[in-house]
């Protein structure tokens, strides 16, 4: 039951962050609701047992891509002449608010903490949520090699390619 | 399943509708993630790690792509 809720909450968080990228007049918004987005979906990896898919997500997408969507955006913005930005005093009562939310959550936690039930042995979980990444590990280092492999080297393709092709600029 | 084709939608839905090339590419990704919950779920649904595995080969694809445009777009802009 708290399973469904929870898929069905992070559902229209995911649904609802793709629709605002898409339709964002902003480009720099539209990247930080991608940031969102990627977070909700690696909350839906947790949540689906793939613990290890959810940190990679944090990593790799939210991390590393958005950082180099975010550099492009920039970079193109610096043609434009500069917009005239609005006071930020406007929107300190936002900043308030949100760090009156993660004070509270933190002192919920604090409380909760102290009496979350222990998992008792009638707690059942499958072998693929408890041993995610030796899992994950023995698949990719045994059946998968030769496609594990390749991506490798398609990395080290895209990653020459992207310094030549920003060399030639220069 | 569902989520996953509305998310697959939704990123198909930029593609066609956005001019900026930027929005495009994020749709992009967009659509990458709807593979990556579909195949997530698969694997969830018959506990089995294959789709994982899957995801993250498809997670170092969209990796690859990233940095191939991050080489290749501000080239093409500053003209």
């Amino acid at each position: 039951m708290l399973h469904a809720i929870a898929f069905y909450v992070l559902s229209f968080f995911i649904l609802g962050f793709a629709v605002l990228v898409i339709s964002t007049r902003n480009t720099v918004h539209s990247v930080l609701y991608l940031v969102l987005n990627f977070l909700a979906i690696a909350a839906l990896y947790v949540l689906l047992t793939a613990q290890f898919l959810a940190v990679i997500q944090v990593l790799v997408y939210a991390g590393g891509i958005v950082v180099l969507y975010l550099f492009v955006v920039m970079l193109v913005n610096l043609k434009r002449p500069p917009e005239d930005h609005s006071a930020p005093q406007r929107h300190a009562w936002i900043g308030f608010a949100l760090a009156g939310v993660v004070l509270a959550e933190l002192g919920g936690i604090l409380v909760m903490g102290r009496v979350a039930p222990q998992p008792g042995p009638n707690m059942e979980m499958s072998d693929l949520a408890l041993h995610n990444v030796e899992r994950i590990g023995m698949l990719l280092y045994t059946d998968y090699l030769i496609p594990f492999e390749l991506a490798s080297m398609l990395l080290l393709v895209a990653m020459v390619g992207a310094i030549i092709l920003a060399k030639r600029e220069l | 399943m569902l989520l996953s084709a509305a998310l697959f939608i939704i990123g198909v839905t930029g593609v066609m509708l956005r001019r900026n090339i930027i929005i495009i590419f994020m749709s992009i990704e967009l659509i990458l993630n709807a593979v990556n919950i579909n195949l997530i779920a698969f694997s969830y649904k018959l506990q089995n790690g294959v789709g994982q595995v899957f995801a993250i080969f498809v997670i170092a694809v969209a990796a690859a792509e990233a940095a191939g445009r991050a080489g290749y777009h501000p080239r093409v802009l500053s003209q």
